[in-house]
């Protein structure tokens, strides 16, 4: 077992196999090597976001780990848009949640979620408007009036059949 | 960028770049590639939403790497060259080691080919695409022959690949007086050997792959007399289907010093009810 703490200053007992789906982690743990009094600290993550990315380790601790250099496996995971039953129920949370989660994944370095969160997004953009889009995310049309008419000569490309 | 301040706004640009990749990535599936519009459609949604979108959008150059011109000639002839050139542009800017994948899914025809070539004539300095795919019917002898342009128009073509849905139970014998040069050509792949090999000289291929599915059986005559005449430095050399039989790998490998991989696969005959021979999605997913 390890002891992890948040952000906020909650400790986490977990175990070492789950921890170790996490690449910072694990790299972390070995520097500290069998001494498991030592706190590992994530600067970056709260106890709320933390427990979640647990939940998904737990889950996942048994799957193949992704080789860091294989660049044509990478490709391949990001070409699909798949996501499996439970990681879709995992990841069905409120938007503030899911780009926690995406951002806990990058610093943590735990590819295989990273790849969830951002297939999740990618899935809600696809076929959508930029009009849906800002809709969607609360983003503001901040165009300057010369980048609007860029735009709107862009626009008459795709309505010109 | 958000009225709000939110998880997202602290989302790397290199973690929105490799959403906004996965959000259009589907449609650089040949086999389910969208009518032109919407492929246009897909980078440009997003680089229309908000000006961190497209700075991200517009300098990543992955986004813009696929064209497909299905339906082309349904453009008026003045919007044709800005979105050629904002492409190439896009695609450019972003390293791109690729270039721009230019797919033609359409029936191929000479009228639907001018414009291109038309352009690459009138502007030989630009930028032109490194690779170019044709993704349609070839029924007509104009097919081969609007192919055949494009390899001696595209003097920077790097990858060619060629894949016809149907393709005529004949050999169309283009005009095989002017053997097409594409210098600069280094990969080919293609399921219709015969009236293109015949018909071009390419010195510089390093891959090859055929897969002549799509046609009967092509005799070692064809890649002979192509090795013969191109010389290519080839590395490479994938034969499938019919090209894999023994009969045709044996005679040319002696005359391919610098290959090191070669892989030839003949699998069992299928019967033929159609002579034009329809191939199906999983055909077209294993030689794409």
């Amino acid at each position: 077992m390890v002891i992890i703490r948040t952000a906020d200053k909650e400790k986490f007992t977990v175990d070492r196999d789950v921890a170790e789906c996490s690449v910072l982690l694990k790299n972390l743990l070995e520097d500290v090597g069998e001494n498991e009094e030592e706190e590992i600290p994530v600067q970056n993550i709260n106890s709320s976001v933390f427990r979640k990315v647990l939940e998904w380790c737990e889950h996942h601790k048994n799957d193949p780990r992704p080789a860091s250099d294989d660049s044509a496996a990478e490709e391949s995971r990001r070409r699909t848009t798949d996501i499996s039953e439970w990681d879709q129920k995992f990841i069905a949370v409120d938007q503030e949640m899911l780009f926690e989660i995406i951002l806990a994944a990058n610093y943590l370095d735990i590819k295989p979620l990273l790849d969830v969160g951002c297939k999740t997004v990618a899935n809600m953009i696809k076929g959508k408007t930029p009009e849906e889009i800002r809709k969607l995310f609360n983003i503001t049309n901040d165009f300057t009036p010369e980048e609007e008419a860029q735009i709107r000569r862009e626009n008459e490309w795709a309505e010109d059949r | 960028m958000h009225s709000k301040e939110s998880a997202m706004d602290r989302l790397p640009f290199e973690i929105l770049s490799d959403i906004f990749l996965r959000a259009i990535l589907h449609h650089f599936d040949l086999k389910s590639a969208p009518a032109s519009a919407e492929f246009i459609n897909g980078p440009l949604r997003i680089s229309h939403v908000c000006r961190i979108w497209r700075e991200i959008a517009v300098n990543d150059g992955r986004l813009w790497s696929h064209l497909t011109l299905g339906g082309w000639t349904g453009y008026r002839r003045e919007i044709r060259k800005p979105i050629f050139d904002t492409w190439l542009a896009r695609s450019k800017e972003a390293h791109l080691i690729t270039g721009l994948c230019l797919i033609f899914r359409f029936k191929i025809t000479t009228n639907s080919t001018t414009s291109y070539i038309n352009w690459t004539a009138s502007a030989p300095d630009a930028a032109v695409p490194s690779k170019l795919t044709f993704v349609g019917e070839c029924l007509k002898k104009s097919a081969i022959v609007s192919c055949l342009n494009f390899l001696k128009a595209a003097i920077f073509l790097e990858e060619f690949t060629i894949y016809f849905d149907k393709v005529p139970s004949l050999p169309t014998s283009p005009s095989n007086d002017d053997c097409q040069f594409a210098t600069g050509l280094r990969r080919l792949k293609l399921n219709y050997t015969r009236d293109i090999l015949d018909n071009v000289n390419l010195p510089s291929l390093e891959v090859l792959s055929c897969d002549s599915y799509a046609e009967a059986k092509v005799g070692s005559e064809v890649l002979v007399d192509f090795f013969r005449r191109s010389r290519p430095p080839l590395t490479y050399l994938s034969l499938k289907r019919d090209s894999g039989h023994e009969d045709i790998v044996i005679p040319i490998l002696r005359m391919l010093p610098t290959l090191n991989h070669l892989s030839a696969v003949t699998p069992m005959p299928k019967p033929r009810s159609d002579p034009r021979c329809l191939l199906t999605s999983s055909d077209a997913h294993g030689f794409l």
